[in-house]
């Protein structure tokens, strides 16, 4: 009786190259203990590091495999990731509804001056893509590393993939692991360029009242708007607005309840576990991995610091006592809320009775905005380039 | 010009610088016009929203000018209405 069977996968771990496959089982593990431990993204590390390893079996039936040479038998992560992001990149955006019915635009409107910061604090994700290419990344996967400093997951797996970079497992993990070390990254960014004097700055807040109808009309016009200048985002842009009208527009509470909890969790658990299909072993473990995990970093940085310098800038024209908190501008990223919950502790940190927490908040949700509006603009020049070379 | 994965491409790098300048006006643009929206929203909707409420008020002033109030004449009459009502 021939049980060869039995040991096969044993003997092809030791082969060839197959030894990333265990590597993978230790980044998986490490991945599930950041989850778990530190709580980092647990939602998306933990079903991702479970995946890790599960793909990484030989001759694993999650994946698309030929049994005996000549049957055919389809994995099902393969097929997830097939359809839901290679094919329609319905994963990302389903998710993106459920993150616009979880947002309150409320403070934006009642405080719009702030809306800037969420274009300044972008500047990382170009200042990586110039960083990448003097690496001797090409343009596309540049473009790919630096949308990390997006801070937005879902727009980071969109362009990844439409962009077809032959990293992007190493974006998403990367994009995913740093969003959860904001508050690690931005204060060492923000007292990078600021003063303890610029940190003490206090700012008035006089919101102005902002009615149900602007809630409402807002993220309609703001699909128009978008979709008019940057095609390529309103996919990211409309799904993240249509969340947010269920959620604003007061007769859909249920719809808008569900797409909070049941389909952001849902499409959260899927999309975990559907992206670990792209941390193929062999795929994953080369020294650009390392250099992605360094754009990234390098991104988060410079989003904080283009964020504080462009606040700066504008307090040049600001009289005394209507000027901004540098800080505030690093709340720009997209990273919602522990950005501002970052500038809300630093402020405090600075002067006890300075609370800043509100005026981050604004900055940080024109950051939503502000990095599916970069992600379209991302999609809509890159390509050209391409074709141009 | 060499790097950490060999020669750089010159192409790429001016199609990076190029990236870098028009993808930051192109979300300060769209910015700009959030704002604006932002602006004039608020500026239309906060009239709008003024504009209700003080014709609701003037109609309550309406309607109170046509139900004027009846003086009353005696406490009796008073303790029977309140009585009357409490029974319905």
């Amino acid at each position: 009786m021939d049980l060869d069977f039995l040991y096969r996968s044993f003997t092809e771990i030791f082969s060839g190259e197959n030894w990333k496959m265990i590597v993978m089982w230790v980044i998986g593990f490490i991945l599930i203990y950041l989850a778990i431990k530190k709580q980092l993204e647990p939602a998306l590390l933990l079903p991702m590091g479970f995946g890790a390893i599960l793909i990484n079996l030989p001759f694993s039936g999650a994946i698309d495999q030929v049994l005996a040479g000549v049957l055919p038998a389809p994995g099902v992560i393969e097929w997830m990731y097939n359809v839901g992001i290679e094919a329609s990149e319905a994963m990302p955006l389903l998710l993106f509804i459920g993150i616009g019915a979880m947002i309150d635009f409320g403070p934006l409107l009642s405080n719009p001056k702030l809306l800037f910061f969420g274009a300044a604090a972008q500047f990382g994700i170009f200042a990586t893509v110039v960083l990448a290419v003097l690496c001797g990344f090409n343009i596309a996967d540049a473009a790919s590393a630096g949308i990390i400093a997006a801070a937005d997951g879902p727009t980071s797996i969109m362009v990844g993939n439409l962009l077809k970079t032959q990293y992007l497992a190493a974006v998403i993990v990367v994009a995913y692991s740093y969003m959860a070390l904001v508050p690690i990254i931005q204060p060492f960014a923000i007292k990078l360029v600021t003063t303890k004097k610029e940190r003490l700055i206090r700012m008035p807040y006089n919101p102005q009242r902002v009615t149900k109808a602007s809630k409402i009309i807002f993220p309609i016009a703001v699909t128009i708007i978008a979709g008019l200048i940057a095609p390529a985002s309103i996919a990211l842009v409309g799904m993240l607005m249509f969340g947010n009208l269920l959620r604003e527009c007061g007769v859909l509470d249920m719809l808008s309840d569900v797409a909070q909890k049941t389909l952001a969790n849902l499409v959260t658990l899927l999309l975990g576990i559907t992206v670990a299909f792209s941390m193929k072993a062999t795929e994953f473990i080369r020294i650009e991995t390392l250099m992605i995990m360094g754009f990234g970093l390098f991104g988060f940085v410079m989003d904080s610091i283009g964020g504080v310098l462009f606040a700066k800038l504008i307090n040049l024209f600001l009289p005394k006592g209507k000027k901004i908190n540098p800080m505030v501008g690093a709340a720009g990223i997209s990273a919602f809320p522990m950005s501002s919950r970052v500038v809300q502790k630093l402020g405090i940190e600075a002067d006890p009775s300075n609370h800043l927490l509100m005026h981050a908040v604004s900055a940080n949700v024109s950051g939503q905005i502000g990095s599916v509006v970069a992600g379209g603009v991302v999609l809509a020049l890159v390509p050209l380039m391409l074709v141009g070379a | 010009m060499y790097s950490l994965l060999g020669k750089i491409d010159l192409d790429a790098l001016k199609n990076a610088g190029d990236l870098a300048w028009k993808g930051m006006l192109s979300i300060f643009i769209v910015m700009a016009l959030i704002y604006v929206l932002i602006i004039v929203l608020n500026k239309v909707t906060n009239k709008t929203a003024g504009k209700t409420i003080s014709l609701k008020s003037i109609l309550t002033k309406f309607t109170k000018r046509k139900t004027p109030k009846e003086p009353i004449e005696d406490t009796e009459q008073v303790a029977s209405s309140t009585n009357n009502n409490s029974e319905n």
